[in-house]
């Protein structure tokens, strides 16, 4: 097998190459090594790699194969983590130059799940300020690169994640999700990404409050069937996280190509509100939901009337950034990120009562995706209103023309985020340009299972592993 | 049978009197409502009886087990519903002369499970204006007045509840408790009240006070074991509350006599903040907390790091209350209650900044309890730090000659609505003015069943249930 074959394997079929010797764990620790170092300088996906940790590590899952110790789920899988959770002993900067040299003094909970697991860290990967914009740029690493387009972004803000799982440098990426940040840059790079349930993965410890509440933590992989094996590693209540799901006692695994006998599926272009969809995207949604009928399921339009929540999370963001990091702009002005500054000054002057609209407006959302979930199982939406778009911006100004509001070109994420309900993102087809487009699979409270079962039946029927990005 | 008898009978043996037809419902709720009518005028702790639907229900629930049907749980046992929850066509006030005369047209979802579990409906149960203070009066129907010192308050929000099953009228009340409403009255009034862990039993619809995710539904009784009988009907998801936790497949009443073999029983009589508690609620919850070791149990102080809650929970109170009668304060602002004018007018003021501030106390709160349930299984404090005081104010502001903020008296409940875990009143103690005296069972996240199962093994070895209150 030729060294990209390997690198592009799925983190289950490696798993099973290792447990059976054909490989060691050093082994392909080395190779996926050898290719960061040769690929990254290119697209800038890692941010601070940690070869020797990685070494060790895989060292140390080989040591135990050949002793006969039980082995974790993740075996000596070359794995990522989104430079938000803290890694032990391992600078952790968040993206801010006010943590530019912070050494993590213990390990976020899902990391300690990871490990524990058995996955082999391949080092830290690159993400937006705090994960405030959804393209990845900061002033410490600069941009991440689209492997697909090396004059695109790789969306944020699990845009270094996405990239290094895009370019084969890995097997399994962890990312972090508080307004779309797994599931732009998974859709950007053209990978499935699963924002679960919120609390079905715990959160901790964070830094401030910014994204109480919002954020989620999950896999960015290459298979549908990998995400189910990296949830069921990191899934599961933990008593640090006041939010945390109870126990599921289910693998996820075990149960990814079981297929619901009837499924109801709606899908929206819009969502009630969202104004533009670039041509290419909608075209290949529209392709791309009706393929899901090919298993006996029903596929019709939905309709929603739903009012922008665009202003309930812009109100979220101030308040909390300016009162994270309000006290900071004096000193650090010049070292923080322009997008963030406007930010956290947009919070001045904010009352409490702004904040308790905000909460109320979640709840009137909240109750229109359950309205819609007693008569639909799956809602299906675009992942976002276009394909990656050029770098050196935070957004785009237009789509298809128009000019267009700031969040507008992902309208389909941040609703997902104020009502915890689990999302993935799903490769549907390449645009004119040859970037890929990507299909919101989303699912009603608690069935995360469904979301990976609806996913794994799509990616049968229309993979794309086959499509790599080529590099010179 | 005495009539006094059945009326503090406990539910669970109704339901089996019930069952083999030693007794009616029918003649059970005719004993009851009797004593309603005796004994309400004089406590006020019905507002809205409905004596019409009870006996109807009472017809339905003997007429399933003459025709030999599947029985459900609580078949023919009379409850009560607080005022703050709607019954579909029975008015429902909140307390509020704003909703003097509505109606609601449907049950809210814990209404509907109880009904569909053969409950009888006996009324709705006085609460003060949307529940918001810790006593139990409002302009519309008055004060409900302790049982056992009629000069004396019932507690609050849940006092129609708390009383109404002190007095014998009915086995089973349907409380709620966002800051301690369930467990003060329960204190005061000298009977069993649980909140359960947050999200365990559903609230939808979630009028009119949606902000604070504080708040939960649970029961005040007389025996422990009705709490689990009743907790096992209400709990469970329901997709239109996003806070709803997912089944918990464990009956509580089945488990409720399994006393765990060793537990580590921690208590605190400050919790790291509380200023000061009444001498003979100290005297009489270090006494009975010693009492586990009778089983086995290991029990011990435990210190907590320094850390007031206070101003987060009144900052999340007031903006919610703030909130929600904004919009009425032109039309209804002199027919509130002025202290809740005062509050909600306090929450309008307040700068976003304080929500925020707010979440990260409440984190760093809910960090001290994880600590704390590392090394501990069950928490024990006093619910209340006094006993039941006069009718007429809203917070006793001296306990034992030291001066208290208003939320001092109820230190010890609202931080766990902060945290969510599931926490009990039990009665373990008088007062030398025969005054009842509670103890507060705190369990781990999702722990309900184990907060039960310690509760029941304290009632086996100091049981309350002969003590009556006396009306001339």
């Amino acid at each position: 097998m030729n060294r990209e074959d390997i690198c592009f394997m799925s983190a289950l079929e490696m798993r099973e190459k290792i447990q059976t010797q054909e490989y060691t764990s050093e082994e392909i620790t080395e190779i996926i090594i050898e290719r960061i170092e040769k690929i990254n300088p290119t697209i800038n996906a890692f941010c601070t790699p940690t070869f020797d940790l990685a070494r060790e590590m895989a060292k140390k899952s080989d040591d135990k194969l050949k002793s006969g110790e039980k082995l974790g789920l993740l075996h000596g899988l070359p794995t990522s983590i989104k430079d938000q959770m803290p890694l032990k002993g391992i600078r952790t900067t968040y993206g801010s130059k006010l943590y530019e040299n912070n050494i993590a003094e213990v390990d976020d909970v899902c990391v300690g799940r990871l490990k524990n697991a058995g996955a082999v860290i391949l080092g830290k990967t690159n993400m937006s300020p705090f994960g405030f914009i959804a393209v990845t740029n900061n002033l410490i690493f600069g941009e991440t690169l689209n492997p697909w387009n090396l004059k695109r972004t790789s969306g944020g803000s699990s845009g270094g994640a996405a990239a290094s799982m895009a370019s084969g440098l890995g097997y399994l990426a962890l990312g972090a999700d508080g307004g779309g940040s797994i599931r732009t840059p998974a859709c950007f790079c053209g990978l499935y990404g699963i924002k679960p349930s919120f609390g079905r993965v715990p959160v901790y410890p964070i830094t401030g409050v910014s994204f109480d509440s919002l954020v989620h933590y999950g896999p960015i992989v290459r298979y549908v069937k990998d995400a189910a094996l990296m949830l069921d590693a990191i899934k599961g209540p933990h008593n640090a996280d006041q939010y945390t799901l109870p126990e599921e006692n289910i693998s996820y695994l075990e149960k990814v190509d079981e297929k619901p006998s009837h499924l109801k599926i709606g899908y929206s272009l819009d969502l009630g509100f969202a104004k533009v969809i670039d041509t290419d995207v909608k075209e290949r949604f529209l392709n791309s939901v009706k393929k899901f009928e090919e298993f006996g399921w029903s596929v019709e339009p939905a309709k929603f009337k739903i009012r922008n929540p665009e202003r309930i999370l812009l109100t979220y963001h101030s308040i909390l950034f300016n009162y994270d990091l309000g006290s900071k702009l004096k000193d650090w002005r010049d070292k923080m990120y322009p997008d963030l500054v406007k930010a956290v000054e947009a919070g001045v002057g904010a009352t409490g009562n702004d904040f308790a609209r905000s909460i109320a407006r979640r709840k009137v959302l909240f109750e229109k995706f359950h309205e819609y979930f007693k008569k639909y199982d799956i809602l299906l939406t675009p992942s976002t209103g276009l394909p990656a778009f050029e770098l050196g911006i935070s957004f785009p100004t237009k789509i298809d023309g128009k000019i267009v509001s700031p969040t507008a070109w992902m309208p389909f994420s941040a609703p997902f985020n104020l009502t915890g309900l689990p999302a993935a993102t799903i490769p549907c087809g390449m645009s004119s340009e040859g970037l890929p487009i990507g299909l919101q699979i989303v699912g009603n409270r608690f069935n995360d299972l469904t979301v990976l079962q609806v996913s794994k039946a799509f990616e049968e029927i229309a993979p794309w592993q086959d499509r790599r990005p080529k590099f010179d | 049978m005495k009539k006094e008898d059945i009326c503090f009978m406990s539910a669970h043996e109704m339901t089996k009197k019930i069952k083999t037809q030693e007794l009616t419902s029918q003649e059970i709720t005719e004993v009851i409502i009797e004593r309603i009518e005796k004994i309400n005028p004089i406590i006020n702790a019905y507002c809205t009886p409905t004596f019409d639907l009870a006996r109807e229900m009472a017809i339905e629930a003997d007429e399933i087990v003459k025709r030999n049907e599947i029985i459900p749980p609580l078949n023919g046992i009379p409850t009560s519903i607080k005022d703050l929850v709607p019954v579909k066509g029975v008015r429902t006030t909140f307390g509020s002369k704003i909703f003097e005369n509505y109606i609601p047209s449907e049950d809210s979802i814990v209404v509907k499970r109880l009904k569909d579990a053969g409950c009888v409906i006996l009324g709705k149960t006085n609460t003060p204006e949307f529940g918001f203070k810790g006593v139990t009066d409002n302009l519309i129907f008055g004060a409900t007045l302790n049982p056992w010192d009629l000069e004396k308050t019932s507690g609050g929000s849940s006092g129609g509840a708390a009383t109404s099953v002190a007095c014998g009228m009915g086995p089973l009340a349907q409380g709620s408790d966002g800051g301690g409403s369930i467990r003060h009255p329960a204190c005061f009034c000298g009977v069993y009240g649980l909140k359960p862990s947050f999200g365990r039993v559903p609230i939808y619809p979630r009028t009119p006070t949606p902000i604070a995710n504080l708040s939960v539904v649970g029961p005040i009784v007389r025996y422990v074991s009705d709490a689990a009988l009743m907790l096992d009907v209400m709990k469970g998801p329901f997709e239109g509350d996003r806070f709803s936790l997912p089944k918990d497949s464990t009956n509580y009443l089945d488990h409720i006599n399994e006393i765990p073999d060793k537990l580590k029983i921690g208590y605190s009589l400050d919790l790291g903040y509380a200023k000061v508690i009444n001498s003979e609620f100290e005297k009489a919850i270090i006494k009975s907390v010693h009492r586990f070791e009778s089983f086995g149990f290991n029990v011990e102080e435990v210190k907590f790091k320094e850390l007031d809650p206070s101003e987060a929970f009144s900052t999340l109170w007031l903006i919610n209350h703030g909130y929600d009668l904004e919009p009425y304060f032109e039309e209804w602002k002199d027919k509130l209650d002025p202290i809740l004018v005062i509050w909600a007018e306090a929450g309008l003021e307040l700068p976003a900044s304080r929500l925020p501030n707010a979440m990260k106390t409440r984190n760093e709160f809910y960090q001290n309890l994880f600590e704390t349930f590392r090394q501990y299984d069950i928490l024990i404090t006093p619910t209340t730090a006094v006993p039941a005081f006069e009718i007429g104010i809203a917070a006793p502001r001296n306990i034992d000659g030291v001066d208290v903020s208003p939320t001092g008296w109820q230190a010890f409940t609202f931080p766990f609505n902060l945290t969510g875990h599931p926490a009990a009143s039990i009665p373990c103690g008088w007062t030398n003015n025969n005054l009842p005296i509670g103890m507060q069972i705190i369990g781990k996240r999702f722990e309900d069943l184990l907060v039960l199962q310690v509760s029941k093994a304290f009632e086996d070895i100091a049981p309350w249930q002969d003590k009556k209150p006396i009306f001339n």
